[in-house]
Order: structure tokens, then sequence, then C-alpha cells
């Protein structure tokens, strides 16, 4: 896709889920940055980010890193942050608490020119448990409740394949680890017998894949992958979208999803980092690519009741 | 003329006073006035706005809660196995604790130490216990034992064996030595003498601190349960986590959490008190019984005898019990024969060294030496134990006769007392040659996989897509000056002739600015970010302790009888600080985090509403116990009610103003580390980030370092200070 082109959709994009009143200038402009699903060391990564958005906008720019998914979303809802790159899931918690709080502009390319990712389910390989079959009275992990991969996609398409998530109905149990790091090193260690976390799905098992958690958990030493086994993968998930506050000014919005859109070409470098990874480049989207999952997780909420 | 003399003096002095007392009023108003304009800066949104957003994460909770109608009453006992969790971790941790803590105590007391001369020892000992946060132990075991409510449990013991062995040393300076020399005279030994001579004196106090610890500590575990220890705080990040659809679920965690601080609060406080006055009531009627002895029944002696023996029993008895119960339901067995200590080597190794990767990649030839793998750390000139052979072969030498060539996709891995070792990777996995005889346990050979460490220092791994050699190097890497940067590498002296120089290696900035600059951002260790952390949290104590000591004192004057204006202000005055106290800084922090946004503020405020119900309760029964006298003698002189207050009451209560004051600045230090780690900010997200990435351990050894002197540092000074002021007082009336 051409610069232009991409520019002038996004522009489109902004515009047309412009609705609420926006006041005229900022004092500064925040940053929020999720963890796990992105990057390591989130701060680092994203500080060229905030110094191109600084001197874009002429205003102080900061970014904020929470200790999980929710510290973001909550900073969202309260108006109290301006910008966040959000997992599927946690866009749809912000949008089903608050409609009116952010708009989706952007979302990454990955290399292939997919724009999605797998939930992967994982043993130990002397478990003994080659797939789900053999979780039967086992303990399963999820990890962040906020997490796509981690949570929502596993949670609905296993029991869709027959086997029940209610604790102690068909595995022995179901808890949360907190997070995808935490999950792997949980299986590992032997604490659950099966876990899920996310994956680019390029590359080979044994690296644990191009990117994503289990490849970080694997360069670090923590865990051989080759003593660890797939035993479930999900369909494919879509990307999370780059939200703006939607009472951000007008011309705040273009700026940022204009720079956003074109940092690619401009600074791969710093798209690298930002996005963890190589990506073919950042396109435009919109919500109506997030019904499904915000429909997921309403109907998620609702049955617990 | 002497008394003109003298007159003179006192006007002098009195000066004085006034002038200290308005510069420290000053002082500390200018602290809190900047220091909330600088949280507010540092937060993502701002405190006037968070005001206005104040009820509205509490307003969605209550919505839920109430739209659940009677499904609400299922969800308490739905959430009763994980409150139980959380009390049972406050409990084994305080009986642990506990137990620690007394032989600690008589270890360090002078006259009752076994060993005299270890008695600094084990005082630093526990000065360092105590210090050390909760957090950081925890947070360290849960990622070596995993999520489990154990890693909380010796987190929350180890703390308390610190604090309460303080507590039970200063109790055991204070006792009557008596007994323990008429029993050294009868020859009893040490064990003896403790038993007989010192228990009897200090029980009641020591279980009165006893149980204040247990409620310290339910709070404590609570908020551990949130990082990953289980329990009620483990739920509570789920159902919060969620959001919408799971409100009624965290109303209820809430209800349930605020209901058990609450009783343990209450109950603790009642048995506190009933011990104390029963201890003061026995030791008369012991007073009495020996004065009666000569006379006395023997029979009533030996059935009171008899009665404790059994009682002592019985409790012994139950202490096993209990622990042996959660010993199960902890599942300490499973755990323990999981532990893999290799584990805790290997971080331990990661922490204090750093390793050179020697890679090559198999599917697009290349042959890359970083450290620390990183893609912002490669060596262009290969150091010197990396010798290349040909465009992306190398001999690379580990030391010590341990030798790993690198040719085509072979690694040839010389193994001195071993043999060679020879890994092929194929299109289908990995072949290996290994010499004769049984397979040594450092090395796991798989068709997908060769992987061997020798030892600890050294590792070579082969799989289909790449080779790579780890050498580890002690010490940690590019700590000054980032890799990259033109200072790295140079000795001390290179760099301070730099900084002294005066010819520019930089036009715009002098030369020590820029050595400082490349230091401060460094961005593999990030010091101005850590520098800057670290005041988050500092900000976040001083603000929240402040402002709960200048609220808390005006609305203790209202909640204590001899100044309440009616009976209905006290009664409600009181309540709210039950309220505050029994909210907790746990939840309040993460209500105010939709409110406030994130950064410091949250955190100080947090603190600061628990704090004014704490110290607001404390300052109103202080105020409680004052001698009248001197306030009627400021209304004989014809005093004003606020002269009244001024020079009759605030004399009186200032010393407890100011030791609470500053006891609960050092423990709220320790308290804003947590609180950061939930979202607040400061030191305690980044030891977070950095142990929940768990690839730079030496990072985190840095953090936990930094953290802990800052807390060390603040409990020195508020040691300092507390001794200063009051003391210099005492000499000075």
């Amino acid at each position: 896709m051409k610069l232009t082109h991409l520019l002038a959709a996004a522009a489109v994009a902004v515009f047309a889920t412009h609705t609420a009143m926006a006041d005229d200038k900022i004092k500064e402009f925040r940053i929020g940055i999720l963890g796990g699903e992105n990057a390591s060391d989130r701060l680092r990564s994203n500080e060229c980010l905030r110094a191109r958005t600084e001197k874009l906008l002429g205003v102080p720019t900061k970014l904020f890193a929470p200790a999980d998914y929710n510290g973001v979303i909550e900073g969202l809802l309260g108006g109290n942050l301006d910008l966040a790159w959000l997992g599927a899931s946690g866009y749809a918690k912000v949008y089903l608490t608050n409609p009116d709080a952010v708009e989706p502009v952007l979302v990454k390319i990955n290399t292939d020119g997919s724009y999605g990712y797998y939930s992967i389910g994982f043993a130990r390989v002397d478990s003994g448990i080659k797939t789900l079959d053999d979780m039967k009275g086992k303990k399963f992990g999820f990890g962040d409740p906020n997490s796509t991969s981690g949570y929502l996609i596993p949670s609905i398409e296993i029991p869709q394949k027959g086997y029940s998530m209610k604790p102690g109905e068909y595995f022995g149990d179901v808890v949360f680890t907190g997070g995808h790091e935490q999950t792997i090193v949980a299986v590992s260690n032997g604490d659950i017998d099966g876990g899920v976390t996310w994956a680019d799905g390029i590359g080979n098992w044994e690296d644990g894949y191009n990117s994503a958690a289990l490849r970080q958990a694997a360069d670090a030493g923590l865990v051989d992958m080759t003593n660890l086994r797939k035993i479930w993968q999900s369909n494919v998930i879509p990307e999370g979208p780059i939200v703006l506050r939607k009472t951000l000014p007008t011309k705040v919005k273009l700026q940022v999803t204009g720079m956003m859109a074109s940092l690619e070409s401009m600074d791969p470098e710093c798209a690298y980092t930002v996005m963890a990874g190589k990506v073919k480049g950042i396109a435009p989207i919109s919500h109506e690519a997030y019904e499904a999952i915000i429909e997921a997780r309403r109907l998620k909420s609702k049955k617990k009741n | 003329m002497n008394v003109a003399a003298l007159q003179n003096e006192v006007h002098r002095l009195e000066r004085h006073r006034r002038l200290y007392t308005a510069a420290t009023i000053a002082i500390v108003a200018a602290i809190i006035i900047s220091g909330y304009g600088q949280a507010s800066m540092m937060n993502s949104g701002s405190f006037i706005k968070g005001l206005n957003q104040f009820f509205d994460y509490p307003g969605e909770i209550v919505k839920e809660a109430w739209a659940a109608g009677a499904g609400f009453f299922p969800l308490l006992w739905k959430f009763m196995p994980a409150l139980i969790e959380t009390l049972n971790i406050a409990a084994v941790a305080t009986i642990l604790g506990g137990i620690f803590a007394l032989l600690l105590s008589f270890m360090s007391t002078q006259g009752l130490a076994p060993w005299p001369r270890a008695t600094p020892l084990f005082r630093r000992t526990m000065d360092i216990m105590r210090a050390f946060p909760e957090l950081i132990i925890a947070l360290f075991l849960i990622f070596v034992l995993g999520t489990s409510p154990v890693p909380a449990m010796i987190a929350v013991a180890f703390h308390t064996a610190g604090a309460l062995g303080k507590l039970f040393s200063e109790v055991n300076e204070n006792i009557d030595r008596k007994p323990l020399e008429g029993l050294q005279s009868v020859g009893a030994g040490w064990t003896q003498r403790m038993k007989y001579g010192v228990v009897p004196q200090v029980l009641p106090n020591y279980l009165s601190y006893f149980l204040l610890r247990l409620e310290i500590n339910v709070r404590a575990s609570a908020i551990l349960g949130f990082v990953g220890a289980g329990g009620i705080g483990a739920e509570l990040r789920r159902t919060i986590g969620w959001g919408q659809g799971a409100g009624d679920e965290t109303a209820a965690l809430f209800v349930l959490l605020l209901i058990s601080i609450f009783v343990i609060d209450q109950l603790s406080s009642y048995l506190r008190q009933r011990l104390v006055q029963g201890g003061q009531e026995s030791a008369a009627q012991d007073g009495d019984g020996n004065g009666m002895g000569g006379t006395g029944n023997a029979g009533t002696v030996y059935r009171s005898i008899r009665r404790r023996t059994l009682l002592s029993f019985a409790a012994t008895f139950a202490v096993i019990a209990y622990l042996a119960y959660t010993w199960q339901t902890f599942e300490v067995t499973r755990l323990i024969e999981q532990a893999d200590p290799q584990r805790a080597v290997i971080l331990g190794t990661d922490a204090v060294a750093h390793k050179v990767h020697v890679t090559k990649n198999l599917r697009r030839e290349g042959l890359i030496v970083a450290v620390e793998g990183e893609r912002t750390a490669q060596y262009k000139e290969f150091p010197a134990w990396v010798d290349r052979v040909g465009e992306t072969d190398a001999r690379i030498d580990l030391g010590d006769g341990y030798l790993a060539e690198i040719n085509g996709k072979t690694l040839r891995f010389t193994v001195p007392g071993y043999g060679v070792i020879e890994a092929t990777a194929t299109a289908g996995g990995v072949e290996t040659r290994l010499p004769p005889g049984p397979l040594p346990d450092w090395l796991s050979a798989r068709d997908d996989k060769f992987d061997a460490r020798p030892t600890l220092d050294r590792r070579v791994q082969v799989s289909r897509a790449r080779i790579e050699v780890h050498r580890y190097f002690l010490g940690w890497e590019n700590f000054f000056f980032p890799f990259d940067s033109d200072l790295h590498g140079k000795s001390f002296g290179e760099v301070f002739d730099l900084a002294t120089s005066g010819e520019r290696v930089k036009a715009e900035m002098p030369n020590w600015r820029y050595v400082f600059q490349t230091f401060w951002r460094n961005p593999d260790w990030q010091h101005g970010e850590v520098f800057k952390a670290l005041l988050e949290t500092l900000l976040m104590a001083v603000l929240g302790t402040f402002t709960a000591a200048f609220v808390g004192l005006p609305l203790a004057i209202l909640a204590a009888k001899n100044f309440a204006p009616s009976e209905a202000v006290r009664f409600f005055v009181r309540r709210l600080f039950d309220f505050l106290r029994g909210i907790d800084m746990l939840i309040w922090s993460l209500i105010f985090i939709r409110a406030f946004g994130l950064g410091p503020l949250t955190g100080a405020l947090a603190i600061a509403f628990t704090d004014t119900g704490t110290l607001g309760k404390l300052f109103s029964e202080a105020l409680e116990n004052i001698d009248n006298k001197q306030v009627e003698g400021v209304q004989a002189t014809g005093a004003s009610r606020f002269q009244r207050y001024r020079f009759g009451v605030i004399p009186q209560i200032l010393p407890v103003f100011v030791s609470q004051g500053l006891y609960y600045l050092e423990s709220n230090t320790r308290s804003a580390t947590v609180i950061g780690a939930l979202g607040a900010g400061g030191i305690g997200l980044l030891l977070v980030e950095t142990i929940r990435t768990a690839r730079d351990w030496e990072n985190t050894l840095y953090i936990i370092l930094l953290t802990v002197i800052l807390v060390m540092a603040m409990d020195s000074l508020s040691t300092w200070l507390r001794g200063h002021l009051i003391h210099g007082k005492g000499e000075r009336a």
C-alpha cells in the first residue's frame, strides 16, 4: 500500500468515526503501553515513539506502563490516557464499558500480510499429554483475564470442541496465572498441567516460533522448548487495534494517526521496537473489525451471571 | 536586673521556638503542596478531574451488585475458600514469624542473650529482615516456586520475624530482672531462666503485638495475592480485570475483605485490651497469692499449675495441628518435590553475571557475537576468545580447556574430563555423537535439539535453525555506559580526564554533562528511569503519610471523648476511621486508578485514605489520655479555645503525633512499593516488570538493592528524627 493511500484511508477512518465533541487544545499527550503480548522492555522500546509524538504535537508526551492489561484499560476509561495499543479483548472491554471512550484507528500488518496471531495450548512432554483429550481431570491455566489469546478465545473455542471450561467438569481445575510469562513458567514447573499463551505461529516450535511469549522465554533460557509440546491451537485471532481517546481534538487525532501509519516507512527501527518485531506496515481499521470479539466477550459476561 | 535578664532569655527562647514552629509548618506545607503538584503532573490523570470521577468506578460495581439482587449472597459463599486461603497465609506467617521473632529477640537482648557478643549481629539481622519489602521476596519466590500461597507466606513471615523481633526485644529490655537473678542463683540453665523468669513477664505484651501483627498480615496477604500469591487477592485481580460483567463478584470480594479486616481488627483490639488488663490483674493476684503463700492452700496452687500446664500443652498442640493442616492445604510436600534448586542457581548466576552469545544462524548464514544476544550490543570486532574461521565459522575458547568449534552445520564441543561431542543440524533435526559411557546430567541430546551446560558459565545449543554458544562473565555488563557509546570500555581515569577536559566531544554541552547523560540514559540500565521510579515511591509515601497525619489530627479531636462536640459526631468520626482503615490500601488504590489515572498521585491518595483512619484513631486515643490539668491551667489564665488547644493540648500529644507519623512514614515507604506494583507506578512496578519478563535478572537485582537501600534509609532517618525530636524535647523540659 502506498503511503499517501494509507494516510488518506487513515484520515477517513478518523473522520468517519468522529462523533464526540473535542476541545481545541491539549496540554499533554499520554501513551499507555500494554505488557506481555507486545514487548518486554516496554518503556525502552517505546521511547522513540514518545520523542516523535512530542516533536509532532509540541506538548509534553509521557509513557505509562501499568502492571497488567487492566491498568491501561482503566486509564482509557477514565480519560487519563490518549493513545494505546490494545489487544482485541481489551478493546472489547473498553467498548462494552463505555462505547464513547476510544476509537480504533490502526492495526499492525504481519510480514506475511496477515493481521493475526494464535492462541497456543501447551503441556510438558514428560507429562504424556498430547492433546486436550489427555487433559481430563488435569489443571488448566489461563493468563490475564483481559488477554484475547490467554483467556477469551480459548475459553470460547475449547468448550466448543466439547471440553467444558467449568472447573471440575472436564479439567480438574481451571486457574488464572496472571499473564503469559507466568503461564509458561507454571507449565514448565508443573504447577499446572497445561496452559495457553500467544504465538505468531510462524517459524519452529523448538525455537518458540518467530516472536511472542514462548520465544522470549526460550531466548532467556527459562524454558527448553523441546520439553514442551503443543496440544491445541486456536483459529487466527485478529491483532488488537491502536486506539485514540475519542474526545481528543480532531487535529491531534489526524496528526497522531498519520504519524503512526507512516512509522514503518519513516523510521523502520522505531517501528520494529514499538511493534515488537518485523512488520509489513500499519493499516487503518475501524470498530466493525472487532464486533465478533466484542460479541464473544459480551456473551462471556452474560453467561456467568 | 536578674529578673529582666531572665525575662529577656525567656522571650528570646519563645521567639526562637515560634520561628522554628513557623519554619517547620512552612516546610511541611511546602512539601505537601509541591508534592501534590508534582504527583499530579506525573500522573496520567489530574487531581481536580479525578475528584469529579471519584464515584465512577465504585458506582459501576455497586450497580452490578444491586442488579445481581439475591444472587449476590451466594457469591459471598463462593469466595469463602479464597478468603480462608488468605487468612491461612496470614495466620501461618504470623505464627512462624512470631516463633523466629521470639528467638531473635532473646538473642539480641542484653542480659538474656546466650551469646552476648553476638547481640549486635542479631539486631542488624532483624533490621534487614524488617526493611525487606514483602513484595520482593514474594515475587521472587512466586517465580521460582510458581503460583501458590507458600511464597506469600514465606515473604510475610520473613518480614514479621524482623518486625515482631524488634518489638519483642523492646519488651524484653523493660522486664524486671530480679526473677532472673533468683533463678540463676539456684542454678537454672538458660532455657529454664527464659521459661520461668522471662516468659511469664512478657507473654501478655507478646500476645498483644502478635494479634496486632496478625491484623496487619491479613492485609499484606490480600495484597500479595494480587501479584500472584493466590487467595482473595488473586480472585480480586481476576474480577477487576474482567470488569463489566464481574462487578458483582468484585463487590462481593470487597465486602468479604472489608468484613474480615473489620472483624479481625475489632477482635484483636478487644483481646489486646483484655490481655494487657488481664496481665496486670493476674500480676496483682500473683502478688496476693505470694503474700498468702506462707499460709496458703497447696491444693489451689497445684491445681492452678496443672491447669496452666494443660493449657500450654493444648495451645502447643493446637498450633502444631494447625500448621499440619496448612502444610496439607498449601501442598508443601508437592512444592518441595517439584522445587528445582538448579533454577534458583541459574537465576542467581544471571543476576551477578552477564553472558556473551556467539550465534550462527543456519537459515540466513551469518555469525554474530553479542552481549546477551541483543541486537543493540553486537561486537563489530570479535573479542579475542572468538577466533573467526572463514566468514561464518569460528573456534570459540571457553577457557579451562573447554572449546567450541563451529564448522558448517556441526558443533564440536570439547569438554575436559569427558571428551568431544559432535552435534550436527540436519534437515529433520539434530544428530549428536557422544563419547561412550553414561549420559551426564548436564547434557540433553534429543532429535530436535542439543543442549549442554557442563559448568554454570558455559552453555552450547544446537537446533535445526542455529548453533549458539554462551560464555558467562562475572559482573554487570554495560552498567555505566551503553555498549555502542564511545565511552564504553574506558577506564575510570580516562572518563574522568575526558569529563574535566575543555575539548568538547559534543559541541552543544560541556563534557561532564555529556558523560553524565550517557550514563543517565543508558538504555540497558535506565538509571534515569529507575531514579525517577524511586522518587515516585518516596513521593507516594511522604505525601500519603503527611496528608494522613494532618487530616487525621483535626478529625481525631472530633473523635476523642474529652473534645468531641457531641456523642453523635464522635460516633460518626470513629466509624469513618474504621471505614477508611477497613477498606485498606489495596482496594483504595484499585478504585483510584480509574479516577486519577496511573501514577504516584493514585498511590499517595490510597495511603492517605487508609492512614487517615489509622493515625486518626491513634491520635484520638492519645487525646483521650492527656493530662487535663495543663488544659485547665491554661483555661484559668483566661485563654481562648484556640489558645487552650495550642498551649494545653498540642504540646502533650506532639510526641505521639511526631513519633507515629514518622513510624508510618517508614512503613509506608514499604507499602508504596507494593501499591506501585498494583498500578500506581514507582519502583514496585519496575520490579514486577523486570521479574515478570524474566530476562534481565541483573536489572532485577539492581532494583531490589536500590529499594532495600531506600527503605533502610527511611527507617534510619525516621528512627534518628524520632530520637532527636522526642528526646531533645525531653532533655529541654
